[in-house]
């Protein structure tokens, strides 16, 4: 069973995972990927509880559900109409409607990377840890979700040299 | 322009709600719980099975509150069209033979004794009660049938299982008493907790509860009989002598509630011969109003029914008992809120509930202890080969898409070519910057993966004798020239290297047509470092292969960007999209010596998505159709430019070589 180790990850990671997720799958499903997440790590606790970085493994597992979530779901409108239902209409702010529907246009690995890089802070390498992917990969990610986004913006997109600054 | 700051401020502030943690972390304590529970194979207590089994132990009465009723095989031509399509969605299946789920054509049997009733809980199990008022079980983990755990042992009433304020509860009524001072009374058992709790008293010697909802707001909605049946959310019920019901006593039966919608059966009942005939499926709002009525293809002599609306309360299940009493049968009625497209699809002489979050079928893989499983078509015939979230896919001619790949094969670039044989799939790989770093090969009859020795080579497209592939390199001097190479398809060596123009001023190959003979072909450019304001445009080059020569055609048509098809269909004619000012347009590119005129066939539908244009591929299909890639979704298009989806969610992809 958990204990206040868990406990302790739990309420420090479980806030900015469910953040990047809102970003990767929508606000609808993000507690609950998250939750299930760390519901397999309670189950693994006395392994993984062991590992240097126990945050990084519910964080891989977070983003292999986020993966699998996205598959199913197929429509990324269903990201989108989750969002403008929620806060973006509330708020009635159009910019927010704007790069909601633009992150709509990007893959699982490229939301994933700019929600990892931009929300969460890690860097190409840990996301790349996290992706289960090359750090290199990871740019291409970072590079060609940031375009897509300007593109969508309506801004021509930057140079991405590193993406390391975490 | 928002730079790297100004976007994660945006980012930050679109996704910074509050996220209560405390909470969740409640939450998730109960849930892990529960889970351990079931793995042990525990569920109510000894102790708590007791406690159940001394409520009451009388048989149950219900049927002697119901009026019996002879159909009357009347007319049912305004019955929509049965039709027995497709079923992809998960369904329970009940009856005599047990338990079974389907979805697809997969099926799987989790459950082996008679079967009076089912219902998904919301944590991937069951709770189902054996025939003749047997006991009420709880299948927690449907891969072992032997850890069931007894719910209320028998002569109760399984009503259903409801998730609400974080509980998931089975209700189920029992009876007490003997003759006409017997009276009924709903339980509700918590699945989470293992406690049992009496709600309230239902019934007396000749009335009971027929079926329990809940509405959004979690307040339960009671279904009680005596004769006809009436509608009561539970705090009305507790006046009932003087409150309003939700809906009238009737001759209805079965309620379920989702979505801000009620489902129901109302029968037509016949004074002169006291029948009841003509079940019909009604659907109405929370205030008990009726929005829709739909007439349902059965008969039945008992007149009850089982209902089972689905989340979005877009379908509904509805279970008649058969004739004579023995068995039901099940129809789910689908799209109920459109009348030109609802359908009924028999489901057969079985009891049916939708799955919930049951998915047996599903790979449960999701640690990184847990390597992802992959697929294999093995014998099966390859018709499409597709990207999809980093892995490579194929597409069988029957229709069943297979993930080849775990995702490790970084399939985030490039289109698939499928070669002669139908399953080796090739694409190349390209990095971050866009150069191509390799180019890896899947044989789609086992799922294997290796790299081919082509570093740098970016393919496009297959001759379509299928014996060359056209690709493109780069030069690694400084001002690299950009060629356009030729590969045997089989070895991969290099039959054919033509220089198109310097990177810094042509810009990369974007994409390649084969003429007919394969003498030449077709090659579109667009230098990537275009001015600020300056519309990007691509450049058209003819390249004859045996004079190893690229000459520039005139286009005629500045600002424009091509996606020409990977080969010509008649000679010097290749199929096109015109990407415009935004618009898409379908014909015909004609190649003439130093130019190209474009013979316009008819703007695409909106679906097809131009606004990212790298992504945007085509195709010839054999069947004198073309493939269209939008990034997104695959497409068939027909001469007459009609869009026909065929794969969701499809970064890339292509078809088995066609001639």
């Amino acid at each position: 069973m958990a204990d206040e180790g868990f406990q302790e990850l739990f309420l420090r990671e479980y806030p900015n995972l469910v953040r990047e997720l809102r970003l990767i799958v929508g606000p609808e499903a993000a507690e609950d990927v998250a939750s299930d997440a760390f519901e397999q790590l309670c189950r693994s606790w006395a392994k993984v509880s062991r590992y240097e970085r126990p945050g990084a493994w519910v964080r891989m597992v977070a983003l292999r559900t986020a993966t699998k979530v996205r598959r199913r779901s197929r429509k990324r409108s269903e990201v989108e109409v989750g969002w403008t239902a929620g806060r973006a209409v509330d708020r009635q702010v159009d910019s927010n409607i704007d790069l909601v529907n633009a992150l709509g246009t990007l893959s699982v690995q490229q939301r994933a990377a700019v929600a990892l890089h931009h929300v969460g802070g890690y860097s190409a390498r840990e996301i790349g840890e996290f992706l289960e992917c090359e750090e290199a990969t990871v740019r291409t990610h970072l590079f060609r979700g940031r375009q897509k986004l300007a593109v969508l913006l309506r801004d021509p997109p930057e140079e991405v040299v590193d993406a390391g600054h975490g | 322009m928002p730079g790297t700051d100004e976007l994660a401020d945006r980012l930050g502030a679109l996704v910074g709600g509050p996220v209560d943690a405390e909470s969740a972390y409640a939450r998730l304590m109960r849930r892990h719980r529960l889970r351990r529970l079931r793995r042990a194979g525990l569920g109510l207590t000894a102790a708590a099975a007791v406690a159940v089994g001394v409520l009451v132990a009388v048989p149950d009465e219900r049927d002697s509150k119901r009026v019996d009723v002879v159909d009357d095989g009347g007319d049912r031509d305004e019955v929509p069209a049965v039709a027995q399509g497709e079923r992809s969605r998960t369904i329970l299946r009940f009856g005599s033979q047990g338990i079974s789920i389907t979805s697809g054509d997969r099926e799987m049997s989790v459950w082996p004794g008679a079967v009076s009733a089912a219902f998904p809980d919301h944590m991937g199990g069951i709770v189902f009660q054996e025939v003749d008022a047997g006991p009420i079980r709880w299948l927690a983990d449907l891969s072992n049938p032997s850890g069931t755990s007894t719910v209320a042992p028998p002569g109760a009433l399984l009503h259903a299982v409801i998730e609400r304020d974080g509980q998931e509860e089975v209700f189920f009524t029992r009876r007490s008493g003997e003759g006409e001072s017997s009276t009924e009374t709903l339980f509700s058992y918590s699945l989470l907790d293992q406690t049992v709790t009496e709600m309230v008293d239902t019934g007396g010697s000749e009335s009971g509860l027929d079926a329990v909802a809940a509405m959004p707001d979690g307040q339960l909605v009671l279904s009680t009989c005596h004769l006809q049946c009436t509608v009561w959310t539970q705090e009305k019920y507790q006046d009932f002598a003087t409150a309003e019901p939700l809906i009238p006593p009737d001759w209805i039966a079965g309620l379920d509630i989702a979505a801000e919608t009620i489902a129901y059966v109302r029968y037509t009942f016949t004074p002169d011969s006291g029948t009841t005939t003509d079940p019909v499926l009604v659907i109405a709002d929370l205030s008990g109003e009726t929005l829709h009525e739909v007439p349902l293809p059965m008969t039945s002599e008992s007149g009850g029914a089982m209902v089972d609306l689905d989340g979005d309360a877009q379908r509904v299940i509805v279970s008649i008992p058969n004739d004579g009493g023995s068995g039901v049968t099940s129809v789910l009625v689908d799209n109920v809120f459109d009348v030109e497209g609802r359908s009924i699809e028999t489901l057969g002489e079985v009891g049916a509930a939708f799955g919930g979050s049951i998915d047996p079928f599903a790979a449960d893989c999701t640690t990184p202890d847990c390597p992802a499983p992959t697929g294999a078509l093995g014998d099966r015939e390859l018709e499409y080969a597709f990207l999809r979230d980093g892995a490579t896919w194929a597409r069988t001619t029957d229709g069943e898409e297979v993930r080849l790949t775990d995702g490790t094969v970084e399939a985030s670039d490039g289109f698939p070519l499928v070669l002669a044989d139908g399953h080796t799939i090739v694409h190349s790989v390209a990095s971050f910057d866009g150069v191509f770093d390799r180019v890896v090969a899947t044989d789609a009859r086992d799922g294997s993966s290796r790299e081919l020795p082509l570093a740098g080579t970016g393919l496009l497209a297959l001759s379509p004798d299928t014996t060359r592939i056209a690709a493109t390199r780069y030069t690694d001097e400084s001002g690299a020239t950009v060629e356009l190479v030729v590969l045997d398809s089989t070895t991969f060596a290099e039959v054919a290297n033509v220089p198109i123009g310097v990177e810094d001023e042509v810009g990369p190959i974007q994409r390649a047509a084969w003429n007919g003979d394969g003498a030449s072909l077709l090659v579109t450019t667009r230098c990537c470092y275009a001015p600020e304001g300056a519309t990007q445009a691509d450049r058209l080059w003819s390249v004859d292969l045996p004079g190893n020569s690229a000459t520039e055609l005139q286009t005629g048509s500045e600002g424009t960007i091509w996606i020409v098809a990977d080969r010509a269909s008649d000679e010097n004619t290749i199929p096109a999209l015109q990407l415009a000012d935004g618009s898409l347009t379908w014909g015909s590119l004609r190649v003439a010596a130093t130019s190209v005129t474009f013979d316009p066939c008819c703007p695409l539908p909106n679906e097809l998505d131009g606004s990212m244009d790298g992504y945007l591929d085509l195709s010839e299909r054999a069947d004198g159709r073309w493939l269209v890639s939008d990034g997104r979704n695959l497409f068939e298009l027909d001469t007459a430019g009609t869009l026909r989806r065929v794969i969701e969610h499809a970064t890339n992809a292509s078809s088995r070589p066609t001639r």
